[in-house]
């Protein structure tokens, strides 16, 4: 049986060969790990604005420290007096659980933020917006929203959900 | 892929990556490409296709708007299958209709942002072939996420609920 990987670039020459491009098999396959899975990825475009730059670096290092697992790396964002929300225990359980549903991490493709929710009396997080990524993994693609919020000149996250 | 702005882009990465690999090929051309992988046999019935899709999806969310607007439980759930929406009964859905406009106020605007695929779950066919729409909604009191679930079975599109956060 051919792997998914082989069967795109079998599906990508063919294509390439419908409109005159004649490449080799070997070729494709490198195209197509060129491509990764979100052609739109915007963190590589120079036009994109501060904020959503900093939102693809804070995702990183989340990423980095929920795919370790590393606690220490994943909590660094967040204020310190929100941690008690996340223990190290309940950390690693939630990171096993998430693996086993989604599988290895390819790649995110940005959709865009939006305003965080205003409730009168509720200003633990100023100035929030809630970014969006369709965010793909090897059993199945997720919508990932991260919210990031500033005060006082420092910016940090809120919270990071699959949704 | 499930957005022509999605397909757009790939076309886009694909003449860069090409180019890269020094050959050369028009960008309507690699849309030609993108859509046939999709399974598509040209860009045009690809579009076409995508724009259907996103048009139902815009119905189907002006049809909750309203809905909620009358507090209509039954306009709400006409596009779920009856089976799947037993639990959310006329008394939740007013429940959650207080809360949202509790919480969020009246709706102003949307603004398309996007697709997912939903999460695919064993013992759940709907989730097959589901695609999650998402759009920035304006409302009143505060910005709003909006998130809907639309699959097909036997021809028929259904809603999975419709979700603000």
């Amino acid at each position: 049986m051919r792997s998914v990987k082989e069967t795109s670039a079998t599906q990508l020459r063919e294509a390439l060969s419908g409109v005159g491009l004649q490449l080799k098999y070997s070729e494709c396959v490198d195209v197509l790990s060129k491509l990764g899975p979100g052609c739109a990825d915007r963190a590589r475009n120079p036009d994109s604005n501060d904020d959503q730059r900093r939102a693809e670096q804070f995702v990183d290092q989340l990423y980095e420290g929920m795919f370790e697992p590393n606690y220490t790396k994943f909590t660094q964002l967040f204020e310190e007096k929100f941690l008690i929300h996340i223990s190290e225990a309940e950390f690693h359980k939630n990171m096993r659980e998430e693996q086993e549903k989604l599988g290895a991490y390819i790649g995110r493709e940005y959709i865009g933020s939006v305003r965080g929710t205003k409730r009168v009396g509720d200003d633990r997080y100023p100035n929030l917006v809630r970014y969006l990524w369709r965010s793909f993994f090897e059993k199945n693609e997720a919508l990932l929203r991260v919210g990031i919020y500033e005060k006082g000149g420092i910016h940090y996250v809120s919270g990071i959900h699959f949704i | 892929m499930y957005t022509t702005m999605q397909v757009k882009a790939h076309a886009s990465r694909l003449r860069d990556v090409l180019s890269e690999m020094g050959h050369e090929i028009k960008y309507s051309h690699c849309l030609e490409v993108v859509s046939n992988i999709e399974g598509y046999p040209d860009w045009n019935t690809h579009a076409a296709e995508l724009n259907r899709n996103q048009e139902r999806a815009e119905q189907y969310l002006d049809e909750v708007l309203e809905s909620e607007q009358e507090a209509s439980y039954e306009k709400f759930t006409r596009r779920c299958e009856k089976k799947y929406i037993v639990s959310f009964t006329e008394a939740k859905f007013l429940r959650d209709l207080r809360d949202i406009r509790e919480d969020f106020g009246n709706y102003v605007s949307r603004e398309f942002m996007g697709c997912v695929a939903a999460e695919r779950r064993e013992r759940d066919p709907r989730t097959e072939n589901m695609v999650r729409y998402i759009w920035r909604g304006i409302f009143d009191k505060n910005d709003v996420l909006i998130t809907m679930g639309i699959y097909h079975d036997g021809g028929t599109y259904y809603m999975d609920g419709c979700g603000y956060q």
